[in-house]
C-alpha cells in the first residue's frame, strides 16, 4: 500500500543577531535590515571582518537559556531555539513517533582549542544526544553533517522519514557558531568579502560570515498543521562530481536536485513563485546557480538570496532560510536580494530587487556546498507531493571492509598490508594495488583515502555507468566526522606568527568531502547523505533503511551505503553496494 | 636561477602533497594548471600563494596576477627574482 502522508511545517524558530524568534528575524528581512556588521575580536580573527552573529545578552531573558548555563554555548542556543518552537505546538517530544534531526557542520568545534586529543563533547553525536536528551527524546537523534547543504538535506531526510511512515514528527535543529576555526578557513580560501556580500551582483567578491540557530518542526499529523497549511512537498540531493571546493561549471548537479525535488512535489515551472537559492555571493557559486536555474527553465522566477541579511550561517542556513520562506508565504511578502545592484551571472536570472506584497504559494529552496553537494526542497501551500511506493527491500551486490591493515571484498581477503606499515603506507599500497595512479589521492586526508579506497574495491568490476549519471546514491556514516583533520587545522591556526591557515587542510574539515572525492572519481551525481552517529551500529540502524526508501522511490538504481571512520590512526570502513530487490 | 628552480620544485612537491612526483618529473616550462603538466587546481593555487609568502616573503595582492605568476615553475622563479627583498 502507498503511504498517504503529507508533511506539514507546524512550528519554527530562528535565533540570530536579528532576533530570537522567527517574527523578529522576518521583520528585519521585510524592513531590509541586515545583521551584518564589522566584528573586531582578535579571538575570532586577527583583523576586523564582516559578520552577522548572535548576541548572547539578548538570550538572557529566556529562562531555558539561563537554566542550561552548564552546557556548551551551541547546545544552549539549540535548546533555546527548539523550546521556543516546541512551545507553539502540542508535540510530545518523549514519544517514539518523534525523531530529532540535527544539522551542523562543526558543532562544538571550539572545544578543540588548545587540545591535543578530541574531547568527547566535540563529537557531533554527543552534541545531538545532549540536546535531544534535554527534551527526553525516545529515539537516537540523527546528525546530518553535509557541509552547507546540511539544513536543506536535514529537511529532505525528514520528508522521507515522515512520508514513509517511519516517524510522525521530526524536530529539525540546525546551527553553527562563528568561530576562529571557520572564519580562518573561509579567509584562507579568499572567500570572504571586505564588503557586505552582494549575491548575483557584477561586483560580488565573496561571502559574509554569519551565525544562527534554527528549529523547524514538521509533522504528518494534520491536527497540528494549523490554519494556513504549509507543506514540504518534495526534496532531493545531488553531487556535482566536479571538484571538492569549486562548484560545477555547468550547474547540472544542482539542476538534478531541483528537477527531482520539483518532480516529487509535482510542481511545474509555472507553480514556482520564488526561488530562495544559496546565493553566497562568491563568484563561482552564484555563476553555477544561474546556470542550474537556467537548465531548470526557472529564469523568469524571482530569485532571492538571504545572505545579505544573515550572512552565511553554515549548518543553520538551509533551515533558517526555509523558515524565512515559510514566513514570506504566511505574510504574502517577497523580499529583495539585499545589496544586489547589477546582474553579474552568465544566465539572465530574475533577481528580486524590491520588497513588497506577493502571492506566494510555492517556493523552491536550494543549497550547494563543499564536496560538490546540492540539495533542493519545495515549500508549498497547495502542493503536497507524490505518495511513496511501498518498500521492497534490497539485495547486496558487493561488500568491502577495511580494518587492521586488511581489505576484504565479499568476505575474502583481497589485500594485506605489511605489519610495519603505518596507515598512510598501508592505504597508499592498497590503492596502488587496484588503481592506476591518481593525482588527487596524495592530496586527500586520511578519511577520504580510506573511503575512496573502500569504494574502489567495492565497485571493482561493477558496471555502474549503466545506472546513468544520477543512478548511484552515496549514503555514508561515520563517528568522528572530520575531527582528525579538524585537529590539524586547529593546530595550524594556533600558530599566530606567521598566521597561515591552509585551504588544502581546511577543505577536508567536513566529513562529506569523502563523498565528494568518491563522486568525482566515479562521476556519481546522484543522492548524497553524510550521517554522523555514535557508532557503526547507530549508522547501520538508519542508513540501510534509508537506502531502501531511495531505491523503492526510484531515486537511485544502486546505493553505496556504509561506514567510514578515521581518527588519529584508528580506522574502519565497511561499505555495501546494493540494489532494489527484483 | 637553476638552484631556485630546483628548490621551488621541491617546495611545491612538499607543500602541495604531490607524493608521487619527483623534482625530475616537473618540466619548469610546462603549465602547472589544467589537464597538461601537473594538473594543479584552485586549492593548489591558494597554497602556492602561501608558499611564496612563507619561503620568500612575497605577497601576491591580486588573484588575477596570481594566474600569470603561476603559469609555470619558470614564471614563479622569475617573479621571485623580481620581487624578493
Amino acid at each position: 500500500m502507498e503511504s498517504a502522508k503529507i508533511v506539514y511545517a507546524i512550528a519554527d524558530n530562528i535565533i540570530s543577531g536579528l532576533g530570537s524568534d522567527t517574527t523578529a528575524n522576518a521583520d528585519s528581512v521585510f524592513a531590509e535590515k541586515t545583521g551584518i556588521g564589522l566584528v573586531d575580536d582578535k579571538r575570532l580573527y586577527p583583523e576586523p571582518f564582516l559578520a552577522q552573529h548572535i548576541n548572547d545578552n539578548d538570550l538572557e531573558e529566556s529562562a531555558i537559556y539561563r537554566q542550561t548555563a552548564n552546557m556548551h554555548r551551541l547546545e544552549r542556543l539549540m535548546i533555546t531555539s527548539a523550546s521556543k518552537a516546541l512551545s507553539q505546538t502540542a508535540v510530545d517530544t518523549r514519544s517514539d513517533n518523534v525523531v530529532f534531526i540535527f544539522s551542523t557542520t562543526k558543532g562544538n568545534i571550539r572545544l578543540l582549542e588548545g587540545s591535543e586529543k578530541v574531547p568527547n563533547d566535540a563529537f557531533l553525536d554527543q552534541l545531538a544526544k545532549r540536546v535531544a536528551n534535554f527534551f527526553g527524546a525516545a529515539n537516537t537523534p540523527l546528525v546530518i553533517s553535509n557541509a552547507c547543504i546540511s539544513g536543506v538535506l536535514a529537511q529532505v531526510t525528514a520528508i522521507r522519514l515522515l512520508k514513509s511512515g517511519k516517524y510522525a514528527t521530526a524536530v529539525i535543529i540546525g546551527g553553527d557558531e562563528l568561530t576562529e576555526f571557520v572564519i580562518s578557513g573561509f579567509e584562507s580560501f579568499q572567500s570572504v568579502s571586505a564588503k557586505p556580500c552582494k549575491p548575483y551582483d557584477a561586483n560580488r567578491d565573496g561571502l559574509s560570515m554569519g551565525e544562527g540557530v534554527a528549529t523547524l518542526i514538521v509533522s504528518t499529523d494534520p491536527s497540528l498543521a494549523g490554519e494556513q497549511r504549509i507543506m514540504l512537498a518534495g526534496g532531493a540531493s545531488s553531487n556535482d562530481a566536479n571538484h571538492i571546493s569549486g562548484p560545477s561549471r555547468t550547474g547540472d548537479g544542482l539542476f538534478f536536485a531541483i528537477q527531482n525535488a520539483m518532480a516529487e512535489a509535482e510542481a511545474e515551472i509555472s507553480d514556482i513563485d520564488l526561488i530562495d537559492a544559496h546565493g553566497t555571493a562568491t563568484p563561482y557559486n552564484d555563476e553555477m546557480e544561474s546556470k542550474a536555474i537556467g537548465l531548470a527553465g526557472l529564469n523568469e522566477v524571482p530569485l532571492l538570496s538571504l545572505k545579505g541579511y544573515f550572512g552565511h550561517t553554515l549548518g543553520a542556513s538551509g533551515l533558517l532560510e526555509t523558515i524565512i520562506c515559510i514566513e514570506c508565504i504566511r505574510r504574502g511578502i517577497r523580499p529583495r536580494t539585499l545589496n544586489f545592484e547589477q546582474l553579474g551571472v552568465p544566465v539572465n536570472v530574475n533577481v528580486s530587487t524590491s520588497t513588497g506584497p506577493a502571492k506566494l504559494r510555492t517556493i523552491l529552496k536550494t543549497a550547494s556546498g563543499f564536496g560538490g553537494c546540492n540539495a533542493a526542497i519545495v515549500i508549498s501551500t497547495e502542493k503536497s507531493g507524490k505518495l511513496y511506493p511501498p518498500e521492497t527491500g534490497s539485495t547486496t551486490i558487493s561488500t568491502c571492509t577495511i580494518a587492521d591493515k586488511k581489505i576484504w571484498r565479499n568476505g575474502d581477503t583481497v589485500y594485506t598490508g605489511n605489519d610495519s606499515d603505518d596507515f598512510g603506507q598501508f592505504i597508499r599500497g592498497a590503492f596502488k594495488a587496484i588503481a592506476q595512479p591518481y593525482m588527487k589521492f596524495s592530496k586527500m586526508d586520511d578519511l577520504c583515502k580510506l573511503a575512496l579506497t573502500a569504494a574502489e574495491y567495492l565497485t571493482e568490476g561493477e558496471n555502474l555507468a549503466d545506472c546513468g549519471e544520477e543512478g548511484v546514491a552515496l549514503l555514508l556514516g561515520c563517528r568522528a566526522s572530520s575531527l582528525d583533520t579538524d585537529l590539524r587545522h586547529q593546530k595550524v591556526i594556533e600558530v599566530k606568527e606567521p598566521y597561515m591557515p591552509s585551504p588544502a587542510i581546511f577543505v577536508y574539515t567536513l566529513a562529506n568531502i569523502m563523498q565528494g572525492e568518491i563522486c568525482i572519481r566515479h562521476k556519481f551525481k546522484g543522492e548524497n547523505l553524510c550521517l554522523v552517529a555514535g557508532s557503526k551500529e547507530e549508522c547501520e540502524n538508519f542508513l540501510p533503511g534509508y537506502a531502501d526508501l531511495l531505491l523503492a522511490e526510484g531515486r537511485a538504481k544502486k546505493c553505496i551505503v556504509g561506514y567510514a571512520d578515521f581518527l588519529q590512526g584508528k580506522y574502519e570502513a565497511e561499505l555495501k553496494l546494493i540494489e532494489k530487490k527484483p | 636561477m637553476d638552484n631556485l628552480i630546483e628548490q621551488l620544485k621541491q617546495q611545491i612537491i612538499d607543500e602541495l602533497n604531490l607524493e608521487e612526483t619527483t623534482p625530475a618529473d616537473i618540466d619548469p616550462a610546462a603549465p602547472l594548471f589544467g589537464d597538461k603538466g601537473l594538473g594543479l587546481d584552485s586549492i593548489d593555487a591558494l597554497e602556492l600563494v602561501m608558499l611564496l609568502e612563507k619561503y620568500y616573503g612575497i605577497k601576491i595582492p591580486e588573484p588575477k596576477q596570481a594566474k600569470e605568476v603561476f603559469t609555470s615553475v619558470n614564471s614563479i622563479a622569475e617573479y621571485i627574482k623580481a620581487n624578493k627583498k
